[in-house]
């Protein structure tokens, strides 16, 4: 991997603010876009702006549909699905959960596995159903500050009433990875179904949705080099033939019939049924141009790559005083994103995100810093947001350096050198 | 003071402190606030439990009692006070806005510290920075208002109503500050300001508490995570209102030195 030349493909990574240099460590929350990415969607915007989704039939319109298919096509290799029927267009991960939750036949007996780790994305459109007494029961397995992934909680908790497990494939927080070919196993074994949020794993880690057997997976594509407003849902062809639609309207039908005065829908068969309305076709286009870039640079070189920045990381963290890692010190069981808390309770872990944005002299660190949308974990691990505290998290991706993890804990530690002074 | 129009309709109570001195003797401030509570609790009396709103008609005799009065009417536990601003027949009737305003602002700034609800008609978005969320448009005025040239160069002019023609016509564009975004206080800085003029000096996290705690959380309602108190509070540095130092207690933000005429330059004191 040339990095220098990779970088040179982010226009961003050019950018000076206030004449400082931008070191980007906030790729769990999104991805810089490199210009190929940029082009693909401009290529829409300035060559076609038609609708698609086999609306028209001229030649803008048929134009759209060919490239936006063939970008179904290539989330389809990414991630090994059978077809790219399985394959559906969501706006984020969120939504794609939400579109599961809402679809989902549920009984009123039944419940569903969450962890305290999980995104709210995961654990709210759950939530919702056990609130509207849905479902019978939401199960929270609690998961320790280290992250550990204990699996055989998963076995205990499971009962015939299992539904579906909503499983994290990487934690935002603590960087865990899952097992998720034996949590696929155990559930499948004991008849219950499988959602995966792949959100921060998809971007870091070669996936295969057969090899794992996973029922449904979630992922968003602004977090590996795409557009934002992009998601997916993939889902085995046969329950997404099962779901009811979210969300109905134009495109999603064959016909709506009337007679004696009332309407009847024919929906059409997956994926058209769950994508209704004019779609973001420039993002789509966007999103079929970035998994291509990354698949050309990778997936493995990018996870070996990522894994020399957060051992190299993780190695100098561990020479500072007045810092808690939160998740496993061992690279193995972690992806590329780091979060800590101070020790020092007085300090808001928004100060040490502010430092590295405002205070360095020649640097913008762009980090992150508060409850991450896991308010659960961090009440739990008693760094309650409610009292101005969570935790601070650094995110790499693959055109980060080491020379830019070096100039971030150069900076943590002026930082906790003035908060800890005694 | 006269009820000018006791039920106008279910629920709401128009107060009119009359410049006809014939009827009520309106120039002592005890006189007025003694008859506002006076017609409120006789309001009160045949509303029940129902409640009822008060609109409040400003006018040259009771602009600078508005606090007063406020926290009169509010003591009475109305459902909600709206001060409207009229349109001025001539100079004698109604004072420039600029002069206003002032009384208006701390009536407000008094609901606020009691949790109600205040809010007002017929003022634009110039005089309202940092009470945005306070201001009620009629549309029923629309038609005799407008605006002026400079209101182009105004971030609000697609949204503002502008002011009424009578006004125009009476005081031209005096007072009239466009909003840009350097001269504009948003509510998360108001906020913060509101914060800080509780207490001066303190740390992130001692802010990020308080944001969330009874005093402060209506006028925090704006913020989706604390990450907006660090946009705030740096926004505000770069305005000049306040600064920020790293201390063993993580940053600590204060006012500078003459924060209070930068504020009331910003029209927020």
């Amino acid at each position: 991997m040339n990095i220098e030349k990779i970088r040179d493909d982010f226009p961003v990574l050019k950018r000076r603010i206030d004449g400082k240099q931008i070191i980007y460590f906030d790729n769990a929350c999104s991805s810089l876009k490199p210009t190929k990415v940029i082009d693909a969607m401009n290529y829409y915007y300035e060559n076609l702006n038609a609708c698609g989704g086999f609306r028209s039939g001229h030649d803008l319109s048929k134009e759209t549909d060919e490239i936006c298919e063939k970008s179904r096509n290539d989330v389809k290799k990414f991630i090994n699905a059978k077809t790219e029927k399985e394959i559906i267009w969501t706006r984020n991960t969120t939504e794609a959960i939400n579109l599961v939750s809402n679809s989902l036949n549920f009984k009123p007996y039944q419940n569903v596995i969450c962890t305290t780790l999980d995104h709210h994305s995961s654990l709210l459109p759950f939530y919702m159903l056990y609130n509207k007494k849905i479902i019978k029961n939401l199960k929270l397995i609690k998961i320790e500050k280290d992250g550990y992934f204990d699996i055989n909680k998963f076995s205990e908790f499971m009962d015939k009433s299992t539904k579906i497990v909503s499983l994290n494939l990487a934690s935002n927080v603590t960087g865990t990875l899952s097992p998720a070919k034996e949590i696929c196993k155990i559930a499948h074994d004991n008849g219950t179904l499988v959602l995966a949020d792949g959100a921060q794993f998809i971007p870091h880690y070669k996936i295969d949705v057969q090899d794992i057997d996973v029922d449904f997976l979630v992922f968003s594509i602004h977090k590996i080099c795409g557009p934002s407003g992009m998601g997916v849902l993939y889902g085995k062809y046969h329950l997404l033939e099962e779901l009811n639609p979210f969300i109905v309207g134009g495109g999603t039908i064959r016909d709506v019939k009337y007679n004696n005065g009332k309407i009847s829908p024919v929906f059409l068969p997956p994926p058209k049924k769950f994508e209704a309305g004019i779609q973001n076709y420039a993002g789509i286009i966007g999103s079929g141009a970035a998994l291509e870039y990354v698949q050309k640079i990778g997936i493995k070189n990018i996870e070996n790559y990522e894994r020399k920045l957060i051992v190299y990381l993780l190695k100098l963290f561990s020479e500072l005083d007045g810092v808690e890692l939160i998740g496993s010190n061992n690279p193995v069981l972690r992806g590329s994103l780091f979060s800590f808390i101070l020790e020092n309770r007085n300090v808001s872990p928004k100060d040490v995100a502010d430092f590295m944005n405002t205070g360095p002299e020649k640097f913008k660190i762009m980090i992150r810093a508060g409850a991450h949308c896991t308010n659960p974990f961090h009440h739990q691990i008693g760094v309650s947001p409610l009292e101005g505290y969570g935790s601070v998290r650094a995110s790499l991706y693959f055109y980060n350096t080491l020379e830019e993890i070096e100039i971030f804990i150069n900076h943590l530690k002026k930082f906790l050198s003035i908060i800890n002074k005694k | 003071m006269k009820q000018k129009v006791p039920f106008s309709n279910k629920d709401i109570a128009i107060l009119n402190h009359t410049h006809d001195n014939k009827i009520i003797n309106l120039n002592e401030e005890s006189n007025i606030q003694k008859n506002t509570q006076k017609i409120v609790q006789q309001l009160k009396k045949t509303r029940g439990e129902n409640g009822f709103e008060v609109k409040m008609e400003i006018d040259k005799y009771n602009y600078t009692l508005l606090p007063e009065i406020t926290k009169t009417l509010l003591a009475e536990d109305i459902n909600k006070l709206i001060l409207v601003f009229n349109e001025p027949n001539n100079k004698n009737s109604l004072p420039p806005l600029g002069k206003i305003i002032t009384f208006i602002h701390k009536s407000i700034d008094y609901a606020l510290l009691i949790n109600k609800f205040v809010k007002t008609e017929n003022i634009p978005y110039c005089f309202m920075i940092a009470y945005k969320r306070y201001m009620k448009e009629n549309n029923e005025n629309k038609k005799r208002k407008s605006k002026t040239k400079i209101c182009t160069e105004c971030k609000y002019n697609i949204i503002c109503d502008g002011l009424w023609n009578s006004y125009w016509n009476l005081y031209g564009q005096e007072g009239i500050k466009p909003i840009t975004s350097k001269n504009l206080i948003t509510d998360n800085e108001r906020c913060m300001i509101s914060i800080l003029l509780k207490e001066n000096k303190i740390s992130t996290k001692n802010m990020l508490k308080l944001k969330v705690s009874n005093e402060f959380k209506d006028i925090c309602a704006n913020c989706v995570g604390s990450d907006d108190v660090i946009v705030t509070g740096n926004n505000l540095i770069e305005k000049g209102v306040i600064k920020k130092k790293l201390t063993e207690n993580g940053f600590t933000w204060s006012f500078v030195d003459n924060y209070k005429s930068i504020l009331k330059e910003k029209g927020f004191l």
